[in-house]
């Protein structure tokens, strides 16, 4: 099988489908042909330095400590009116579901920066995984010649290989991530295969 | 029994659900090979499939247009909300792309019953769980469009409570955000606040006094024409402009991609993820290097299209007559636009803006906790409304009010108000041209803020039949005519105003008046 790697463009193009994912982070070179998409907006990382594992372990305690705090907090207002109750659920609610869920695309973005940078920032990259799956967030990758879904997947390259059918992912070049809730907060980049 | 908040928007229709004093968003739920993803909007765009003669709707319309070969086969149309207030029974649609075009009243049964499963599969809602609903529509929405709105989500099963004008409902969201969901709170709030509602498609102004849990709107006025859907046309031009392309000649597939383009690179910048707009061509299907828009030169021409929003907003405060405003609440997701604020701002130095990072889940919101909890609305009517007469035997035109400004509109539930005109007819026809205005001078002729509604041809003489096709040409003068005429008016909760017009021989006629 010979795969040819036609051209790269930054989204899904005449598919129609928002490169949501692809806008947050660099912009690829214009159809300079199998080069990497993504250039790393981070510096250069040489490798997982003590103060950011240290800095990441203290967001995690962060986190825990919070949802202590909510907790504790939670207790003496149950004996408030229904109301009281009701309006405290709410904001833990917006808190804990819409702000994270902003969070975590923050993370997420931080992360894909470090992933960029190499091998080098592995461990930050593998770390941050970590707190993001603490967090809720669950990483996915496409399946090789699963069709393309705009829903989960935002296209960043096109191949072409006349062995396999139009419209297919053939490589997953960055993973997605998406929340406990089914909230997609990244897509999956992907490399598609366009046999025309 | 699940109560409901849903807001059909121009762009996304969005669903927010009472449970226990939360009021948590109605996700549009689609099932994926990572499993079931979840989306905060059902899309209100949908796809022609020309294969099948089918329509698509929600996350399977924007599959369609990522398959192969969909230019070939699909055609993606955009809201048809704006089209609503055209709306007659029978009337077509996208006769320029589908050949016969498609029936407006089953286009939208179809979207109402995909948004309908799409409730019932977000696995908050019962399957089976009677559905209960308080739905929004533009304040200046005619009757034809409430009706056609409102039937088309009974068929549907679901069980339509009540309805708010959609600045009305932002208002109550807006109270409750102010007293962090604290319900016993926003029912002790005092305060009037302005609303200022810039949706996908229409933009609506109110002054709304809110006193416990009392919602009076002072005034309310709208734009039907000006909304996101301009902006984002807007920024497609400046795109075109840049690739040098004609946009009105775009085949529709490509402009309608390029319009969704548009859209997305214009909610970056509401975000404040870019101040520079960037389009690649080959995202729309053509040739060509990537073109760049500031988001200056984007703001520059946003400016021209807004200024008149503001302006209204301008009338409606000043017409409210209310000395106390405190805040300005700004709603619909184009209200985001950085230069939205800017130019609110500039206009109104010393009231406070009030804003949401949500502001496209406002009026949902507010219908959801209409639904759940007595919060009382209270619309009035913001301008004169009436009809030109003629006097003194027929030589002089003067303006009758129907209803004057500031008459309370009927709660739901209530009944409608009704008035009775009598008059001798002096013409075989009678030429029925109703208007609104904000003033009427001396003479009582319309003074400011005119605006037409329906005009209406009614036969006076037994002679010709009362449903009989009839044009202004016809219309003679009769002085012969003994007869007298009567009109009914009616007004319901809605703000429909309709008119039976009978004549002597007691044959008569019932016509829907609406704005024009």
């Amino acid at each position: 099988m010979k795969a040819k790697t036609k051209k790269v463009i930054r989204s899904a193009a005449k598919a129609g489908v928002k490169p949501v994912a692809a806008r947050t982070v660099a912009k690829p070179a214009k159809k300079s042909a199998a080069k990497p998409v993504f250039k790393a907006p981070a510096p250069n990382v040489q490798a997982p330095e003590k103060s950011t594992t240290i800095a990441l372990e203290s967001i995690r305690k962060e986190v825990a400590a919070l949802r202590t705090q909510l907790a504790k907090n939670m207790t003496p207002v149950t004996s408030g009116t229904l109301e009281e109750v009701d309006a405290l659920r709410r904001v833990l609610n917006d808190l804990m579901e819409a702000r994270m869920n902003n969070v975590i695309r923050e993370l997420v973005t931080i992360r894909n920066a470090a992933a960029s940078a190499g091998s080098n920032a592995r461990q930050v990259t593998e770390q941050m995984d970590a707190l993001l799956a603490d967090l809720g967030a669950m990483k996915f990758e496409a399946e090789r010649l699963e069709y393309v879904d705009p829903l989960i997947h935002a296209v960043t390259r096109e191949v072409t290989d006349t062995s396999l059918p139009d419209g297919v992912v053939t490589e997953t070049i960055r993973p997605g991530f998406y929340t406990g809730h089914g909230i997609v907060v990244a897509k999956a980049l992907v490399a598609v295969n366009r046999r025309a | 029994m699940a109560r409901l908040g849903i807001d059909y928007g121009t762009t996304n229709t969005v669903v927010v659900c009472a449970d226990r004093g939360r009021y948590p968003l109605v996700p549009h739920v689609t099932d994926t090979s990572i499993g079931r993803v979840a989306r905060e909007v059902f899309p209100s765009m949908f796809v022609y499939d020309t294969a099948t003669a089918t329509l698509r709707f929600g996350a399977e319309a924007e599959r369609s247009l990522a398959e192969p070969g969909a230019a070939q086969r699909y055609i993606p149309i955009r809201s048809i909300k704006r089209r609503f207030r055209d709306y007659v029974d029978g009337m077509r649609f996208a006769t320029d792309a589908i050949p016969g075009g498609l029936d407006m009243r089953d286009t939208f049964r179809q979207f109402t019953r995909a948004v309908c499963t799409s409730v019932r599969t977000s696995g908050m809602i019962g399957r089976e769980e009677p559905l209960e609903m308080v739905l929004t529509w533009p304040a200046n929405a005619n009757g034809a469009q409430r009706h056609l709105t409102r039937s088309a989500f009974k068929d549907h099963g679901f069980t339509v409570i009540g309805t708010l004008n959609e600045p009305s409902a932002a208002a109550i969201e807006m109270a409750d955000r102010i007293v962090n969901g604290n319900r016993a709170k926003a029912r002790q709030l005092k305060m009037t606040i302005g609303v200022f509602d810039l949706g996908g498609g229409t933009f609506d102004a109110s002054v709304v006094r809110i006193n416990t849990a009392d919602y009076t709107v002072l005034n309310s006025a709208g734009i039907e024409t000006l909304g996101g859907d301009d902006f984002d046309e807007a920024l497609a031009r400046l795109f075109c402009e840049k690739m040098k392309i004609d946009f009105d000649s775009l085949p529709p597939f490509h402009r309608t991609l390029l319009l969704i383009q548009s859209c997305h690179e214009k909610e970056r910048l509401s975000t404040g993820q870019s101040r520079t707009l960037t389009l690649d061509p080959e995202e729309i299907g053509l040739d060509g290097n990537t073109v760049k828009v500031t988001a200056a030169a984007f703001e520059k021409r946003l400016a021209e299209l807004i200024e008149p929003a503001v302006e209204k907003l301008a009338e409606v405060i000043t017409a409210a007559g209310s000395d106390d405003l405190e805040m300005i609440y700004l709603v619909g997701g184009s209200s985001r636009l950085p230069v939205v604020s800017k130019l609110i701002a500039n206009r109104f130095p010393d009231i406070r803006l009030f804003t949401t990072d949500k502001p496209f889940t406002a009026t949902a919101m507010g219908a959801a906790i209409h639904s759940s909890e007595t919060v009382r609305v209270h619309e009035v009517f913001a301008r004169h409304f009436g009809v030109i007469r003629l006097a003194d035997h027929g030589t002089r035109e003067v303006f009758a009010p129907v209803f004057k400004a500031g008459l309370r509109l009927p709660a739901p539930g209530e009944a409608p108000i009704i008035t009775d005109v009598q008059y001798h007819p002096r013409h075989n026809i009678g030429r029925l041209r109703y208007l609104e205005c904000t003033s009427v001078d001396a003479a009582g002729k319309p003074a400011a803020g005119l605006r037409p509604w329906s005009e209406i041809l009614f036969p006076y003489d037994s002679g010709l039949a009362v449903n009989d096709a009839l044009h202004p040409d016809r219309i003679i003068p009769r002085d012969d005519l003994a007869s007298i005429a009567v009109e009914t008016y009616s007004c319901d909760s809605d703000g429909i105003i309709t008119v039976q017009i009978r004549r002597s021989d007691g044959q008569s006629r019932t016509f829907e008046v609406f704005r024009s």
